[in-house]
């Protein structure tokens, strides 16, 4: 059955294959994923067309407008999901939505867990003052309300991207090096590790062969959550206002639109927080099989 | 003992001290005293078997020899030279010259790697060979150890046990080592699986011209293949001497516990078996004197005062016979 010489890595691969719920969450993320690049390669809802009013404000998903074409003239249309109070496409801008998703999941991600990984292994693996001073920054960061520091910090840089990125990151990375230290001083003390130690392999290539290749199950599993957590975290700050600035994004649709909401105009926040749900239930699902499929204690 | 070869390892005093931190502030507030002034000679080519119950600091003693932990106190010779206090550069000769087996096969070889990856590490490490001669040499060393060269190019995961065993004993020899600290390398297998890890290394030890530092608790397997027996209580040796005069006529009282509370197949035997009371005392908190005289049925005034020097009481001249006990007689 299993082909001979079939690494760890490759067991697992073919472990999150065969887990459904897993491959369906991937499905759907990997579709987000194609919208959010088509997005970003201009191919179809761009911020120009998602900025710009189509037709009167407020027209119910499935009615019939006259809509303002790109050229200027006007042309009997149906809307798809309606117009928001300046009259523009909420269709468009959900789906414009998704690629601001997409870029503040996939780079507060990667950032906050390549930081979290050299870190944690600097303090699990050298231990003495580096370790110490690194776990009093995690204590300290740890000690004070996630949220506080995120609206602090992206208060400080300013409304925008950038803002919202930085802070993030700069929260999310503890929760990594707190696991990959645990799991470093976990398997330093593993006999391979003193195997290395014994014929006297060099820290460095003890931290690159026995160590960084050992923890890929925390750093699937990390690059998925931190994406998850960062998509919710911009729908926050974005409510509080102190999320993206002139570009559509979910949370911004959701702010904007709590008033309408009252009105009886509910498609804006029902389309965004639909999309929303949709997203992070996948990444979840995706999430609960990437844990499963490469959890050292599972596959073997 | 002059005129004799130089011993290829001989340890003098050697005492490894493991600090207890507690409170806030991660003081210490007391020391585990794992091993604690132990000092033999081995000469090339002989095998010395380390016992011991667990918790006695025999593993301690063999790490540390190794230099997996800095020694507190004393002197590791090998082959004449102090590495006690080498730096992890001047260690690196002896490390091409020492090597160690694990006890446990499931942790002691990277998951992620191949086999050949994992054989050839030691080369890697020393900058042996290209990759072409170490692709080789792997092939080579593992049919050595009694495995298909095709085994090279397969995961850890896909081995058993015993055959994970022979994966390490591989990379142990792949240097070529004089050197190799055993460390209960069978313990951790099916019993049915033990005997042939055992003959192996002894094959390889023949083969090789080895000389092995055996840890064990098994006391069968020692006498198996040792020509030298040194038995650990609280990281202090209390007794060394060749394997068939120590199994014959052990003379300390916790050696002669010891080995009449391993089973014998023999039913007249059964009916001299000494039972130790109580438990190993704790090594942070070592009793005063001799160590052994919280459970020893001999104890006297003195051996609560005064611990018993490691003396030579061999009477026929061949061999020294070591003992740590006030009670033994010259």
């Amino acid at each position: 059955m299993n082909a001979h010489g079939e690494s760890l890595f490759r067991k697992s691969l073919r472990k999150l294959r065969r887990d459904r719920f897993g491959m369906a969450g991937l499905a759907v993320v990997g579709f987000f994923g194609l919208v959010a690049l088509g997005v970003k390669l201009g191919l179809f809802c761009t911020l120009a067309q998602a900025t710009t009013p189509v037709g009167p404000q407020f027209v119910r998903p499935g009615a019939a407008y006259q809509r303002t074409l790109a050229d200027g003239t006007k042309a009997a249309a149906r809307s798809l999901f309606g117009t928001d109070i300046q009259g523009r496409d909420v269709a468009v801008k959900l789906v414009y939505s998704i690629k601001q998703a997409f870029a503040i999941g996939v780079i507060v991600a990667v950032l906050s867990v390549a930081v979290g990984v050299v870190l944690g292994c600097i303090s699990g693996y050298f231990g003495g003052l580096v370790d110490d001073a690194l776990l009093w920054l995690y204590t300290a960061i740890n000690s004070v309300p996630f949220i506080l520091w995120i609206v602090s910090i992206s208060y400080a840089f300013g409304r925008g991207f950038t803002g919202v990125v930085v802070a993030l990151a700069a929260t999310f990375w503890v929760g990594v090096y707190f696991n990959v230290r645990a799991e470093v001083r976990r398997l330093k003390e593993l006999e391979f590790v003193l195997a290395s130690e014994s014929y006297g392999a060099s820290k460095w290539s003890i931290i690159f062969r026995d160590i960084v290749p050992n923890l890929s199950h925390l750093i699937f599993v990390f690059l998925s959550l931190d994406f998850i957590a960062a998509v919710k975290n911009e729908v926050i700050l974005s409510f509080l206002g102190l999320g993206i600035a002139g570009e559509p994004s979910w949370g911004v649709m959701i702010s904007n639109a709590r008033l309408d909401l009252l009105a009886g105009k509910w498609w804006e926040v029902t389309g965004a927080t639909i999309l929303l749900f949709v997203l992070v239930m996948a990444f979840n699902m995706l999430t609960d099989a990437l844990q499963d499929a490469f959890d050292p204690k599972k596959v073997g | 003992m002059s005129g004799a070869p130089k011993p290829l390892l001989a340890v003098r005093g050697l005492k490894k001290h493991f600090p207890v931190r507690g409170g806030l502030l991660k003081k210490v507030v007391g020391w585990v005293y794992a091993v604690d002034g132990v000092s033999f000679t081995l000469e090339e080519g002989d095998t010395l078997g380390l016992v011991g119950e667990s918790g006695c600091g025999k593993s301690t003693l063999g790490r540390t020899l190794m230099r997996l932990y800095e020694p507190t106190e004393g002197a590791i010779e090998f082959q004449g030279r102090d590495i006690a206090r080498a730096s992890a550069a001047e260690l690196m000769p002896a490390r091409r010259e020492m090597a160690m087996i694990f006890q446990d096969p499931y942790a002691s070889l990277n998951p992620r790697m191949t086999v050949s990856d994992i054989v050839t590490a030691p080369m890697s490490a020393h900058g042996v060979g290209t990759p072409a001669e170490r692709r080789e040499k792997a092939s080579e060393i593992l049919q050595v150890v009694g495995l298909r060269a095709q085994a090279a190019s397969r995961y850890p995961h896909e081995f058993s046990g015993g055959q994970r065993q022979r994966i390490g004993i591989a990379r142990a020899l792949i240097l070529n080592p004089k050197l190799v600290i055993a460390d209960e390398p069978v313990s951790a297998l099916d019993v049915s699986i033990r005997a042939q890890v055992v003959n192996l290394m002894m094959r390889l030890k023949e083969r090789f011209k080895l000389t092995y530092v055996f840890i064990a608790h098994d006391l069968s397997i020692v006498e198996y293949i040792s020509s030298h027996v040194a038995v650990m209580y609280l990281g202090r040796v209390m007794e060394k001497a060749a394997a068939k005069t120590l199994y014959a006529s052990p003379k300390h009282p916790y050696t002669q516990a010891l080995i009449s509370a391993n089973p014998v197949p023999d039913p007249a035997r059964r009916a001299q078996k000494q039972v130790l009371k109580g438990e190993i005392p704790s090594p942070m908190h070592p009793p005063s004197g001799c160590v052994f005289h919280t459970r020893c049925p001999l104890a006297e005034e003195r051996c609560r005062a005064e611990a018993p020097a490691l003396r030579d009481v061999d009477k026929t001249g061949t061999d020294e016979h070591l003992v740590a006990c006030h009670l033994v007689k010259d």
